[in-house]
Order: structure tokens, then C-alpha cells, then sequence
């Protein structure tokens, strides 16, 4: 998809001339790069980046510079035989991120020098459609010892593309650099992330009609890749010249400046798409018969949701020919058009609302202090001023409820869009009681030492989202389930799967009949694990809090709890009853009430582990929540025996 | 690791998820044309049935490649209010194939994106291929993800030498040859079975393989081969130079040496471009550019061989766990790997090498271990050995070390309750070379957790603390987990469930049943002895072994008054097991699964009713 150039595209006649780009050669490869036969401080690297060079030359329309160009230099050496998964490079493009240049060379272990020829370099469309490519160089002569270098290019016209500079990858790096060409006509301010006691430092000089601003640091750490941690763009070192205006004699234009810059230049393109919708309002009102507040307003979010095809895009732009009534005749839009289309439809029947730009934070973290609509991947619609004040629809998410949102956007910074003064607010979390995932099972052992009885799992708010498919076919539902039952229940033949998925109220349930299977019968004893089917749990951290390199975000936050009653026929009993336990580690806790009945011959067991919060604040509460998932691991792990005695 | 040998035909029907939608009729015309070029028509009409139909159906992909071209006749949404609408352009994508592993491939696909379209419309989608094939073979699903009501496929133009075969039943189908070709039609015919611990032919249903002209038998196949690549340079002279340095004392060690030059020093690239997915690169460009796909590998490591005067033959093979070549229908096109048999006197002793029918065999792809590594996959499989006027079949042997899994527990009682003592867990084969590969790259402490968590989920409930892992000496992939253990016992408790998994599937797999059963195990074992406590006796459980053609299950439990161990093994030798083998394999399964639920009652009398 083209993306429009919202300020550009209109305001100036662009040269033909290209930006006069030229990266400085590499430093000479130092003696002490050819001895290096370990990565300082990561021993287990199998490869490390000698040097990363940037040369980032922002466009300067005044020199009629065709578009603006990032530079990129690397030095890579191969410490094991593994590190050779790194002699391939691979480097996405498109029509409006244009590759222009990408050469590539092996300096061997002798010093010998072999280019990467035709031969190794490799282009392929990954989408005609939305022109995105790939291209792909495999080194030659690669061996342990080997140097690789590689240089590229890439051409862009908006400075809504100028990414940060990450001083740090997933080696370890020992010079990393960025060079910013920025024209004297570009207002500009320097944003910086100095993670893992990155030491930048900077280097500045004036040139004839732009500044030139070298920011570099040594002997950088790999990024960590650890489970519960950031993506990478939140945990790298990294910095970036956020371009805020540019002005000349002529021109006055804001870029990134403020999110009300921001918010200005789209609106006229939301103006534009929702004016006058006549399909629209027609369609709003027959969709809305009969009902009354929320009642409306939630059937305008299911019809968007569910009628409207969602076509994948980021952003927060809508492209110059999408009106809403196009939207609606067409049925298909993006996560933006959709949003348009329900706010329009909205406003048909006179419910006020507010868009909101959010990001999944799984792409990295929406900075408020850094305004940039390319952050944002859905559009969120809040109702305000009367009906539902407040409520957040989403238009895309087939498995949320009405008012909910999904994990992955809750807590998240989002910006109320407004022409005149968007909002910078972070989106609710909600509390971890209202996501429980419950199950129940009832057993009863015969005198022949056959289990039997009945199970159900209830799952509520994220845990129901998380597994609510509501674009799935019935068929495939119930395949899902039994395999799950099956795995969760080992030794148990499942029957009589029930399902009742219910995605607008956050809700599913699953029941199932269950018995023992024929292998798994004994005669005179019948063993199992009490915290099955949600259990046991596994300790997911495998470092400890000394050792963990990033912070830990959770999926979300939630109450597990099992319940199992158990009979048995008389004569046998518990070989080891069940121990309760309860711990309380502030930030979650785990406990376990087991009760035996000698009267009646049967057992109620109950577990229940709680995580109260997704984020452990420091270091102490990670340590709280690793052993207490310790301590939960062993306790659930526990075997229950019961035997004819 | 993924190998890249693309066959160039797929399955273009099954290309979509599983779905509840009715596929109202599928036409396929396919004409083989006298100039080699092959037209084929398709015409699908799909009812959408519930509302997750559509998801299932669109984007609609077909694969696409330098020598296979796609017109898209129509595409469109017949509604079941007798509205429709006919998808433009912008429906229609091309999108680039990607895969972990594979650097670049010129194999693409098509696809059609249907819109959001209510229950009972129907999707209708028509085009037609051409290609002209490498190899003058083909095939075809028969069924698809969806029940069929109506199904036509009609093959024709293929000649006196038109041949075919249908691997699988084909219930509800009429298949009529005729001159040149084949027609098969079928009403209500079924959708794909769904199969756990099934070969991916019993899970893709039928498939219909057909040919004409040329090659016919596996010797022609292995003819074609030789053409294709008989302008292909060989026995350069830097190539003979280097494999003459790499010479050893006798044929073995220059086997040895060479094949580990190959794997070591020429890294493992995929890459495939047209014909590419066939032709390897020339020896003296792989052993130059010291990358290259399977072929390369292949190609490069028979030239050096033959330098050193070693002959050895390029061979062909399916590498996968779950599918076989169908050895009934010789075609190029249902291999996905090459690798290298070379005469079996060449080597010396055969102990634990890949050898069979006379040949050795070795994949110079597999980047850790010595001549005895061979990975499961390309075990046990119809391999196409090519030599000049005698290509033939020969199956791969079975090893016995491929992957296999070792757990020894040592335990003495503690002063507090409980036990304490030490663990080691010894994996050889597939899963220690990604160990090795994980030790060599990854942070310590990253490593050392991971291998912590491993081992507490064999002595779940207990304390685990890592202490080494080391590298195994031989010539097969291995490694060797330690960690200190306790566990600890609630007062009074006398009994355990000893922490192991069944590797056999649930007996329930076998009802009802008619497909093979394909089982992917490792041989595991599992030895615990336990210094027994005060007063503790050993356990009454009796020792067992079940041994048949399938596989062995073994309890052995021995006590000398002081100690007591408890070993457990299961190994399977045959992992295809056919239906008249059900019985054998549900003796083993009630074996294993029984001794796993059991407890080990360490009581000095007998629990009443057990005597």
C-alpha cells in the first residue's frame, strides 16, 4: 500500500535529484579484531559485531534531495561454528523503503577478501500486492575466524519512517555509531534510551547547511531474549533525531513536533473520509431498530466486527480515497477504516465518541514523548458524553466483549485523537479477579479401581479471550478441546464435550464426561495428579533474579483454581493424603486445602494460585513470583495415591 | 533443519485449514500437451456453511513457480439472496514462499481473498495452470478439507505410456481409465480423515500420482537425474587437490575425513531458483562459495569421494518422520532431500553404521557427530540410490541410537525425611545435537536454567540443582545433564510415583482403526536405585518385560536388602505398525502405561489383598 505522504505529498514538487550519500569507509580491521577469538564478557557468543555504522541523511528539500537515506555498515566476526548462521543477511524493502545499494564481503582468517558475487544475493516479492520484498545475501568461504562486512542502503521520502538507531543487537556489539546529516531547515531534538549502562556519547560539527551529529558507544551486551521480557525495540540501547518541523523561506511544516502536529495533519484525512455518510446513516439506523442506549451501540461495534473484513495495516493514516460509505458498500477496511466507519455509524444515531490510537505491546511501546503514528496498529472507539461515557470498542477483535480489551493493549499509552488537543492517557487494567480460569472435576472410584465422573473448565476474561475463537468452526472447536482434555487428563477417556463459548460476555465453558482408561487401570490402586487439568505448574523462569537480564511482563494477571472431589469405595484409602499449603508472596500467592473424609471416603482438594500483577516492580517482587512459582511447581506436582489397602 | 528439495507438485486443495464448509463441486482438467506443457483447469464452488467458513477458505492460495504459471478465469461470491459479486484485482495477491531456513525460493503463491460473505453463499473460484515439467509425473489430492458433493477430474493426452496409482482407498469415487488418461468422479465423497499417529498419506487421504512418457521405473528416474545433471563439471582439479590432502590411512578414515570437510566447512544454505530445486550446483562452485542446500552437499562430497577413489552414488530421499515415498510409483517428485550411499566394503566394520542392501549410507547436511549419525528422519525410508543403468530402491536401515534418552537417579535417605542425592540425564542422537548446538550459543546461565527446568520435570515435586552438563566423545551427537537432587517425603509416607511419561499412545488409537500407526519414540530409559531407609522394605511390584516385533517394554526391579532398582525401557523397533500388528503394539502399551500409573509401595508388609 502506498503510504501517503500527508504533509509531502502536496506541498513540494520534489527534484529528481538523489541525496549526495557517501559512507565513510570502515576503519582498517585492527589486528586486535583479527586475534579476538571471544566476545568480551559473552563467552557463549558465536559471533560478534566488530562495528555497526549508521549514516542516517535527512531529506533536504532545499537541495532538492530526492528522498531521505539510511546508511548501514556493519563488521560481523564468526567466533564458532555456529556464529556462520549469521553469514546470511537478510533485508526487507519496499516501494516506499527502497533498497538501493547492499554489497557484502568475506575477509578470511588469511586476509583473504572474497565479495559476495551475483550468485549469492538473492531478491524475492514477498507481496505483489503491497510491493513488499526481501533481499537476501549468503557469504562466501565462511569459516570460524571469517570477517564479514556489509554495507546498504535504504531510500524513503517521510521522516514518519526515520526509526531509532539500536545501538545493540542479539550479539554483542563493540563499536556501535550513528551519524545523523540533519538540514539546518529541520527543526530537530535528540531522544535517547541509554539501556543496559550505555555510555553514547556524542560528536557534533556543522557543515555547509546541515548538522552533522555522531552518537556512538562501546562494547554493548546482546539484547536479552528471555520469556516475559520486552521485544527488542523496548530493550535495546538506542537514540533517534526526531525530526520536529521543517521550515524554510517557504514552508512551515509541522512533523513530528507534538502529538497535536500529529493529530492536525490526519484529521483532515478522517474529516474527509467520514463526510457525509449517507450509506452510512442509513445503514446505522435500520441496524438499530428497536433498541436503546448500550443496546445500540453494541450492535453498531458487532456489525463493524463482524460484517466489515479487517485487511492488515499499521498505522494511524487512512488513505486519501477511503470514505466510510466505501467502507460499509465494500465490506472490508483497515483496523483505521473500520474505526471510522463505526464512529460514523455511531454518530448516525446520535452517540458521541473519540477515537484512540493503540498499539499492541507486543510491537514495542507507544512513548508519549515521542509522537509518531506509525506506533499504532488498531483504533480504538470510546463512547463519551452519555451512552456508555467511556466504554472502549474495539472494531477488529472478534473474541472481546463489549467494553473489553485485549491484554495486550490494557495499560498501554494510547492517544485520544483530537485535531486540536489529543490526549496522551494509558488504557485500563483491569483487575486480575476478573480472569479466572476454574476447573472442577468429580470422581468416583469403584470397587474394580475404575475412576469415572465428570469434569468442567470456566474460563473468564483474558483466559476466555485467550482461547476464544469465535471465527472457528464448531468442528474444529470441539477438536481443540478434546486434545486438550485428553492431554490435561492423561490416562482418562474424555466423552460428552460440551462447549459454550460466549466471546461478547467474556466467557467459556467446557464439560466433559471422563473414565479411566482399560492401560491405565490397576485393580487396587488408582494414582493422579489433584492439581490436573489446569496444573501442574512449570517454573517459567529459569534464571534467577540475579541473572535476569530484562524485566518481566506477564501476559496478564489472574486467578487458577482447581477443585477436586474424589470418593472411594470402602476398604481403600489415601496412601499419602494431600498436605495443604498456602503462601502469600504479595505480588501472587498459591494455596492448597485438602480435606479427607474418612465418613464418607472421599477428598476435597483445592488449589488456587493468583498473580495479582503482570509487572513485578524490581528485582524483590521478581524474586517473590520465581519462588513462589518454585515452591507452586513442586506442590503441584505432587502424585495422589489411593489404594485398596 | 530444514532441507531443501521443493517438490514441485502440492496439494493445492489442502492448502486451506480444516473446515465444515461443503465443497459443492471440484472440477480438474488436466491435458498433457504433445509439446511436454501440461494445461490443467480447476473449478471450485464452496459452500459457506457457518461463519467461520470464510476464514478458512480466503485468502485461497495456489502455488505458483518459475515454471508454473496461474490465470485466474474468475473469482467470486454467488449470495444466497441472488446477489454476486465478481473479485477484481485487488483480491488477487502474489505472495513470496518464506519458511524458517530457506534463504531464498522462487516458489510462490497465488491467492484470492474472498470477502466476508453470510451463510449459503457460495464461493466460486476458476483458473487454469500451465507448466511443463522437470519430471513428467504429477499428482493429486483427491479429497479435500471440506466434504465434496461433486467431484470430476478428468487427465488426458497422456499417451500409450499414461500411467498411474492411487495410494488409499477411495470410497464413493468411480475411477475409469481411459485412453491416455484417467477420469474419476465421485458424489458425497468425504473430507480428509483426521488421524492422530498417522502417516501423512493416511492423513491427506488418496492421492492419485499419474505420468506419462519417458521414465517409468526407478532406473529411469535415476536415468533422468544423471541427464540432468550430466553437463554438471566434476572432478575439477582444486577439488582433487584438496581431497587429496584430505586423504587417509585407508578408505575409512578418507570417508571419514571427507564427509566431515563437507559438513564442517561447506554451511548448510537453502536456496532454490526453477530447476534449481534439482540441479546442485557444480562441486568446485559449492566447495568456492563454501555454502549449499543438500544437493550441493551431496555432489560436493561424491567428487571428493571419487577423487579419493571412493566411488559413491548421489540418493535420493524423503526425509520426514511421518511420510514414505511411494515405492509402487517411481516419480522424481516425491523426494524432498539428497544424501550419499557409498558400497559398504569401502568402510571397514559396519557396527553402528547406516548401512543397508550393500550400501552405507550418510547425510552431509547433519553438522555434529561421526559416520555412525543418521537422523531419524531419513531412517527407515524408501531411498532411490542413482548409478549409472542400476538405480535402484533400497530402504534405509532402523539404528538403534538415533534418539535416545537416559535418565539415572541415585537416592539416600536424609536425616531430615526424605531423600537426597543425584540425577544425570543422557540424550544421544537428534535431541542432543540441538542441545549441543543450544550449550555452544547461549548465555550459561540461559543454558544451565533450561537444562535445570528439564531435569526437575523428571523428579517433579523435587529440589533440582544444576551441575554440569559434558559433551559425549563418540561418534553419534551427545550430552550429559548432572544435577544435585532432593526430595522430600511427608512424615510417614512410604510409597512413590516414580516420574515417567508413557511413550506409547493410548490404546484408544487403535479402536476402530485402519491406517497404520506411525510412531515417533525415542528408546528411553529410565534407572532409579534407591538407598532404602530404616524399615523401609522393597517395593513387592514384580519385574516385567514385554519383547515383540513392535518394540520392548522392561520393569525390572532388584533389591539386595539395601538398595533397590527400578529400571524402566521402551524401545521401538518398528515405527510403522500395520493393522495386523495392532495386537503386539496393545501389548506393549498396556505394559508401559501400566507401570507407569502404578506406585512402588516400599511397606515391609503386604498391603492387604495384594498376596
Amino acid at each position: 500500500m502506498f503510504r501517503k505522504s500527508i504533509f509531502f505529498g502536496a506541498v513540494f514538487a520534489l527534484g529528481a535529484g538523489a541525496a549526495s550519500f557517501a559512507a565513510e569507509k570502515l576503519p582498517p580491521i585492527s589486528q586486535a579484531d583479527r586475534d579476538l577469538k571471544v566476545a568480551p564478557g559473552e563467552p557463549s557468543a558465536s559471533a560478534v559485531f566488530l562495528i555497526q555504522r549508521g549514516t542516517i541523511h535527512l531529506r533536504n528539500f532545499s537541495l532538492q534531495d530526492a528522498s531521505s537515506t539510511i546508511g548501514v555498515q556493519a563488521r560481523l566476526k564468526v567466533l564458532k561454528e555456529e556464529g556462520k548462521s549469521h553469514a546470511e543477511i537478510v533485508i526487507p524493502h519496499s516501494d516506499y523503503l527502497r533498497l538501493s545499494r547492499f554489497e557484502g564481503r568475506t575477509i578470511t582468517p588469511d586476509g583473504k577478501v572474497i565479495k559476495v558475487d551475483s550468485k549469492g544475493k538473492f531478491k524475492r516479492k514477498v507481496s505483489e500486492t503491497t510491493k513488499r520484498l526481501v533481499t537476501s545475501i549468503a557469504f562466501p568461504s565462511v569459516e570460524v575466524g571469517s570477517i564479514l562486512e556489509y554495507e546498504y542502503e535504504l531510500n524513503f521520502n517521510s521522516f514518519y519512517y526515520v526509526e531509532p538507531w539500536y545501538f545493540m543487537d542479539e550479539i554483542p556489539v563493540l563499536q556501535s555509531e550513528v551519524t545523523w546529516e540533519i538540514p539546518n531547515q529541520l527543526k530537530s531534538r535528540v531522544w535517547t534510551v541509554p539501556n543496559f549502562g550505555a555510555d553514547i556519547k556524542l560528536d557534533q560539527k556543522q557543515r555547509t547547511g546541515f548538522i552533522e551529529a555522531k552518537f556512538y558507544a562501546s562494547n554493548l551486551p546482546s539484547t536479552p531474549s528471555e520469556i516475559y521480557g520486552l521485544p527488542f525495540r523496548d530493550q535495546a540501547a538506542r537514540m533517534m533525531v526526531v525530526p520536529m518541523a521543517y521550515r524554510d523561506q517557504d514552508v512551515n511544516l509541522p512533523l513530528l513536533e507534538s502529538w497535536a502536529a500529529v493529530a492536525e495533519g490526519i484529521d483532515k484525512d478522517y474529516l474527509r473520509a467520514q463526510a457525509k455518510p449517507l450509506q452510512v446513516a442509513l445503514k446505522a439506523t435500520s441496524l438499530t431498530v428497536g433498541k436503546e442506549g448500550d443496546e445500540k451501540a453494541e450492535a453498531l461495534r458487532r456489525f463493524v466486527r463482524d460484517e466489515i473484513t479487517t485487511l492488515p495495516d499499521y498505522g494511524a493514516w487512512v488513505e486519501d480515497t477511503v470514505t466510510v460509505d466505501k467502507v460499509l458498500a465494500k465490506g472490508e477496511g483497515t483496523p483505521v477504516a473500520k474505526a471510522l466507519l463505526l464512529q460514523s455509524l455511531l454518530a448516525a444515531v446520535d452517540i458521541p465518541s473519540q477515537l484512540i490510537w493503540a498499539a499492541d505491546r507486543r510491537r514495542g511501546a507507544v512513548l508519549g514523548e515521542l509522537p509518531n503514528p506509525g506506533f499504532f496498529d488498531r483504533v480504538l472507539v470510546r463512547l463519551s458524553n452519555g451512552v456508555g461515557s467511556g466504554v472502549f470498542l474495539d472494531p477488529v477483535d472478534r473474541s472481546l466483549g463489549y467494553g473489553r480489551l485485549s491484554p495486550y493493549y490494557e495499560g498501554t499509552v494510547a492517544i485520544v485523537h483530537d485535531a486540536k488537543k489529543p490526549e496522551t492517557i494509558t488504557l485500563p487494567i483491569t483487575s486480575f479477579i476478573t480472569h479466572t480460569r476454574y476447573a472442577k472435576l468429580d470422581l468416583a472410584i469403584d470397587a474394580e479401581g475404575r475412576a469415572a465422573g465428570k469434569g468442567e473448565l470456566a474460563l473468564k476474561g483474558h483466559y476466555a479471550w485467550e482461547q476464544s475463537f469465535s471465527k472457528r468452526s464448531a468442528e474444529e472447536t470441539k477438536d481443540f478441546w478434546q486434545k486438550w482434555a485428553e492431554g490435561a487428563m492423561p490416562g482418562y477417556r474424555i466423552t460428552a464435550l460440551t462447549i459454550v463459548d460466549r466471546p461478547d460476555e467474556g466467557a467459556l465453558k467446557v464439560g466433559w464426561a471422563m473414565a479411566a482408561t482399560e492401560e491405565s487401570v490397576l485393580g487396587d490402586e488408582v494414582s493422579f495428579v489433584p492439581s490436573r487439568p489446569i496444573g501442574p505448574l512449570r517454573q517459567p523462569f529459569t534464571v534467577t533474579e540475579s541473572e535476569r537480564r530484562s524485566p518481566v511482563m506477564l501476559d496478564h494477571s489472574g486467578v487458577e483454581e482447581i477443585e477436586v472431589n474424589v470418593t472411594w469405595p470402602k476398604g481403600w484409602s489415601p496412601v499419602a493424603p494431600p498436605q495443604s499449603a498456602f503462601t502469600d508472596a504479595g505480588i501472587a500467592a498459591y494455596r492448597v486445602d485438602a480435606k479427607v473424609d474418612p465418613a464418607t471416603n472421599s477428598l476435597n482438594f483445592k488449589r488456587r494460585f493468583e498473580i495479582r500483577k503482570r509487572e513485578p516492580k524490581d528485582r524483590v517482587e521478581f524474586a517473590a513470583l520465581r519462588n513462589l512459582y518454585t515452591e507452586a511447581e513442586k506442590r503441584d506436582a505432587q502424585t495422589l495415591v489411593i489404594a485398596h489397602r | 533443519m530444514r532441507r531443501l528439495w521443493l517438490s514441485l507438485t502440492v496439494n493445492l486443495v489442502l492448502a486451506g485449514s480444516v473446515s465444515p464448509a461443503t465443497v459443492l463441486s471440484r472440477t480438474v482438467e488436466v491435458t498433457i500437451e504433445p509439446d511436454g506443457r501440461v494445461v490443467e483447469t480447476h473449478a471450485l464452488r464452496v459452500r459457506i456453511d457457518a461463519s467461520s467458513d470464510r476464514d478458512d477458505w480466503s485468502p485461497y492460495p495456489i502455488l505458483v513457480n518459475d515454471n508454473r504459471k496461474i490465470q485466474i478465469l474468475f473469482a467470486g461470491v454467488e449470495r444466497a439472496d441472488g446477489t454476486s459479486q465478481k473479485l477484481d484485482k485487488k483480491a488477487l495477491d502474489t505472495l513470496g514462499l518464506t519458511g524458517e531456513g530457506i534463504l531464498h525460493a522462487s516458489q510462490k503463491f497465488r491467492t484470492v481473498a474472498f470477502p466476508e460473505s453470510p451463510v449459503g453463499s457460495v464461493l466460486v473460484l476458476n483458473y487454469r495452470v500451465e507448466l511443463r515439467p522437470y519430471f513428467p509425473a504429477d499428482s493429486l489430492s483427491l479429497l479435500s478439507v471440506s466434504p465434496t458433493d461433486s467431484l470430476k477430474i478428468r487427465i488426458s493426452g497422456g499417451g500409450a505410456a499414461f500411467r498411474y496409482r492411487i495410494d488409499g482407498p477411495t470410497p464413493n469415487m468411480v475411477v475409469t481409465p481411459v485412453p491416455g488418461g484417467i477420469e474419476i468422479t465421485g458424489t458425497k465423497v468425504s473430507k480428509v480423515p483426521k488421524l492422530e499417529y498417522g502417516s501423512r498419506m493416511d492423513m491427506d487421504g488418496p492421492t492419485l500420482r499419474y505420468g506419462w512418457g519417458g521414465p517409468s521405473r526407478w532406473e529411469d528416474v535415476g536415468e533422468w537425474y544423471l541427464g540432468l545433471v550430466g553437463d554438471l563439471p566434476a572432478g575439477g582439479p582444486t577439488v582433487r587437490q584438496e581431497a587429496a590432502g584430505l586423504k587417509g590411512a585407508d578408505d575409512r578414515a578418507t570417508i571419514q575425513k571427507l564427509v566431515e570437510h563437507v559438513r564442517t566447512k561447506v554451511r548448510y544454505v537453502a536456496v532454490e531458483v526453477g530447476i534449481g530445486g534439482y540441479r546442485p550446483h557444480s562441486p568446485e562452485e559449492v566447495r568456492t562459495k563454501a555454502w549449499g542446500d543438500c544437493k550441493d552437499k551431496a555432489t560436493l562430497l561424491i567428487d571428493m569421494l571419487g577423487a579419493a577413489g571412493i566411488e559413491a552414488f548421489p540418493t535420493l530421499i524423503l526425509s520426514s518422520n511421518d511420510a514414505r515415498v511411494d515405492a509402487d510409483f517411481p516419480s522424481a517428485d516425491q523426494f524432498n532431500h539428497m544424501i550419499v550411499a557409498i558400497p559398504q566394503t569401502r568402510l571397514g566394520a559396519l557396527a553402528g553404521l547406516a548401512v543397508s542392501d550393500g550400501l552405507y549410507f550418510v547425510d552431509p547436511t547433519q553438522e555434529k557427530g561421526g559416520l555412525s549419525w543418521f537422523g531419524s528422519s531419513t531412517q527407515d525410508q524408501n531411498a532411490l540410490v542413482i548409478k549409472r543403468g542400476a538405480s535402484r530402491i533400497v530402504r534405509t536401515p532402523r539404528l538403534h541410537g538415533g534418539d535416545t534418552r537416559t535418565t539415572d537417579v541415585q537416592m539416600s535417605p536424609r536425616a531430615a525425611g526424605g531423600f537426597e542425592g543425584q540425577a544425570r540425564l543422557h540424550f544421544s542422537g537428534d535431541l542432543a545435537s540441538a542441545f549441543l548446538a543450544d550449550a555452544a550459543t547461549r548465555r550459561a546461565e540461559d543454558f544451565r536454567g533450561t537444562a535445570e527446568s528439564m531435569l526437575r520435570a523428571r523428579l517433579p515435586g523435587g529440589d533440582v540443582k544444576f551441575t554440569e552438563w559434558t559433551r559425549g566423545e563418540g561418534d553419534l551427537p551427545a550430552i550429559t545433564f548432572s544435577a544435585s537432587v532432593t526430595l522430600g517425603l511427608a512424615p510417614g509416607v512410604r510409597s512413590l510415583v516414580l516420574p515417567s511419561r508413557p511413550l506409547t499412545p493410548p490404546l484408544s488409537t487403535l479402536e476402530g482403526r485402519e491406517a497404520d500407526i506411525v510412531l515417533d519414540v525415542p528408546v528411553a530409559t529410565t534407572r532409579w536405585k534407591v538407598e532404602l531407609p530404616q524399615g523401609w522394605c522393597a517395593p513387592r511390584a514384580p519385574s516385567q518385560s514385554v519383547e515383540n516385533e513392535i518394540g520392548l517394554f522392561r520393569q525390572k526391579i532388584e533389591s539386595d536388602g539395601k538398595f533397590v532398582t527400578i529400571e524402566r525401557h521402551t524401545e521401538i523397533r518398528q515405527n510403522w505398525v500395520k493393522k495386523e500388528q495392532f495386537p503386539k503394539l496393545r501389548e506393549l502399551i498396556l505394559a508401559e502405561h501400566r507401570a507407569n500409573a502404578r506406585s512402588l509401595r516400599f511397606e515391609c508388609e503386604a498391603p492387604a489383598g495384594l498376596d
